[in-house]
């Protein structure tokens, strides 16, 4: 009978023992025999479909960061989830007896493959203790989320803000075609108060503006000359094509341009041909003469056209 | 001026006083046709054939006759048939039977003008002989090759209507013609002109005011006409302009012309250019006569697609287009 209630005793004692380690350890399952301190969590354990799932691994002990130093902690093996992303940090605050506290955090994000249950396996993570110099790990608990139906996205919503965005970028819209119809008309009645140049004054510019007789080969000077005056009675008599002497001079009686004025051009151009295609030398005096010839030419038959 | 241009010049002036003597002289018979007697002077200036297309009546035959007559050189007028033979231009081998030996018999090719009428009614065969001799300036006969005289002049002319018949030179053989010219009706002044001089009196004489001599020495100077780079360059312009039209802007010829003018034209432009010039009394080529001459040298050397037939486009629109299209120095 004793022998039968020390054997009884005995099996108490370990049952206790065994029953008590064990509500010892759920209790600490982010274990606190540690000076360093483990939790995991995840943000919601009730989520939908289309929700995403943050999942908190949390490591904190007293002192500096360097104290520890964590092993690479992996990713947690899971069912029902999909891992989209992770990241981690550390952070260094003061606690409430004024001392040093480090905190590293390393934060999953899965997505939910399908309604139902989803678990996220423990972890193990491994630390190397730098003063202690020996390494130890720590196991996370198995941690699971109930996901539920999907719920309405935030762009399916009836947002305010959104349509106060849409709102305003109409009337940004509306207000720079409403400026840019103003400049547009305000340009055409600029256009339309503008005096007209005839043909004769717009000549008469170019030739003021591109030919300047003391600068380039004077060959090429009378060259640019008589191509002037061949373009005047292009655009003014809409000759396609090439114009010749024999065209100008006809053209300039038909404008009732004087005989010697026109005898002055005809020179100008035998002038050209022989500088252009024989050598002939140009003076400088002969230039000025053709250039006031042409600019008096133009001059005449503008104020012609004005007298009509 | 340039030295060398200016002496040119004055050796134009001397050379060129007989051309108003023949003009003279021709007129007293033509009416009008300046512009086809100005281009009969230019190949026989420069040493180029001509081919003479124009409606029955328009007095070819007789401008070559008058012309021919005006110069001292010897005139072939040969008339071509469908019978014709190549031995009936260039001549034969006669056999002697008194001395038992072969006698060679010239043709009328050996002469200095020949006026080979309506060619186009001959077949190629005896086509092919003339237009050899014209690009050889020589005939064989038998064993024997014969030089043809100099100045050698072959002036052609045929028939744009009434197809039935005749044999159209082949575009290769046509290219040997330096100009090919588009005789045209006269005024009505000059038609006036024409029924009085026919119809009254007797007919006017033609002197001859010039020697074969003189011709030779005339184109001497001619070749020395000075030809400026930038003129080059322009002729090189219009004939590519011809062949690769899109690169001178004139896209809507691209699909019309089928074959470009060739490198004789471009040789006879700058020849009959010469003449030109010489003709009006200058040393010195101007891109005015490029222009004048253009067409009569570039008429017959582009051949048009059948897209241009189906737009009625003429071979002259087509060279007009490109003369008014690229840019003049």
């Amino acid at each position: 009978m004793k022998r039968i209630n020390f054997r009884a005793v005995h099996m108490l004692f370990w049952t206790v023992f065994l029953i008590s380690r064990s509500i010892l350890l759920a209790q600490h399952a982010d274990s606190t025999s540690h000076q360093i301190h483990l939790k995991t969590f995840v943000e919601k354990d009730n989520v939908a479909l289309n929700e995403e799932i943050i999942y908190q691994v949390e490591l904190s002990w007293q002192g500096e960061l360097d104290r520890y130093t964590i092993k690479d902690v992996g990713d947690p093996i899971v069912s029902n989830l999909t891992l989209r992303g992770s990241g981690s940090s550390n952070q260094l605050i003061t606690d409430d007896q004024g001392q040093p506290k480090s905190i590293r955090r390393v934060t999953y994000y899965f997505k939910a493959i399908e309604m139902g249950m989803a678990y996220i396996d423990g972890l193990t993570i491994e630390y190397k203790d730098n003063l202690l110099k020996k390494t130890e790990t720590l196991l996370a608990q198995r941690i699971s989320v109930k996901i539920g139906e999907p719920t309405a996205s935030m762009d399916d919503e009836f947002v305010p803000g959104t349509i106060m965005l849409w709102l305003l970028l109409a009337a940004f819209f509306i207000a720079v075609i409403y400026f840019l119809v103003r400049y547009m008309q305000r340009r055409q009645v600029d256009e339309t108060d503008e005096v007209p140049i005839t043909l004769e004054q717009k000549y008469l510019t170019l030739l003021r503006d591109t030919i300047h007789l003391t600068s380039g080969a004077r060959k090429e000077i009378i060259s640019e000359l008589k191509k002037l005056l061949n373009s005047y009675i292009s655009e003014k008599f809409s000759i396609p094509g090439n114009v010749d002497s024999a065209i100008v001079r006809d053209r300039l009686a038909e404008l009732n341009i004087p005989q010697d004025m026109i005898l002055k051009i005809e020179t100008m151009y035998s002038k050209a041909e022989l500088a252009s295609f024989a050598g002939e030398e140009i003076e400088i005096s002969e230039l000025h003469l053709f250039y006031d010839s042409i600019e008096h030419v133009l001059e005449t038959i503008d104020k012609n056209e004005q007298e009509k | 001026m340039n030295p060398d241009i200016k002496a040119i010049n004055e050796k134009v002036e001397q050379e060129s006083i007989f051309v108003e003597k023949i003009k003279a002289e021709v007129s007293k018979v033509i009416v009008g046709q300046n512009y086809m007697i100005e281009r009969l002077l230019i190949g026989l200036l420069s040493n180029g054939h001509i081919l003479l297309e124009g409606v029955p009546g328009l007095a070819k035959t007789l401008t070559v006759k008058t012309l021919s007559e005006s110069i001292k050189t010897k005139f072939q007028r040969i008339q071509f048939t469908p019978d014709l033979l190549p031995a009936d231009l260039i001549g034969t081998l006669i056999y002697n039977q008194k001395e038992g030996t072969f006698t060679t018999k010239k043709g009328p090719l050996f002469s200095n003008l020949i006026l080979a009428d309506e060619i186009n009614r001959s077949p190629a065969k005896v086509q092919s002989a003339l237009l050899e001799a014209m690009q050889e300036r020589q005939v064989t006969i038998g064993e024997n090759t014969f030089p043809l005289e100099d100045p050698f002049l072959v002036l052609a002319t045929q028939n744009p209507i009434e197809q039935e018949g005749t044999y159209p030179l082949p575009e290769a053989q046509v290219d040997r013609f330096m100009l090919k010219i588009s005789v045209g009706y006269p005024t009505k002044e000059e038609e006036l002109e024409i029924i009085r001089r026919q119809t009254r009196g007797t007919p006017a004489t033609v002197n001859a005011v010039i020697s074969p001599e003189e011709i030779i020495s005339a184109r001497n100077v001619v070749k020395d006409v000075y030809v400026d780079e930038k003129i080059e360059k322009y002729i090189i312009d219009i004939v590519f302009a011809t062949r690769e039209p899109a690169e001178y802007g004139l896209n809507d010829l691209k699909d019309l012309i089928t074959f470009g003018a060739s490198p004789r034209a471009s040789i006879s432009l700058t020849l009959a250019a010469k003449a030109h010039a010489f003709l009006n009394r200058r040393g010195y080529v101007t891109p005015e006569d490029i222009r004048s001459i253009g067409m009569d040298v570039m008429r017959h050397r582009v051949v048009l697609s059948y897209e241009a037939e189906a737009e009625d486009m003429s071979t002259e629109d087509v060279i007009r287009k490109v003369l008014n299209r690229v840019e003049v120095p």
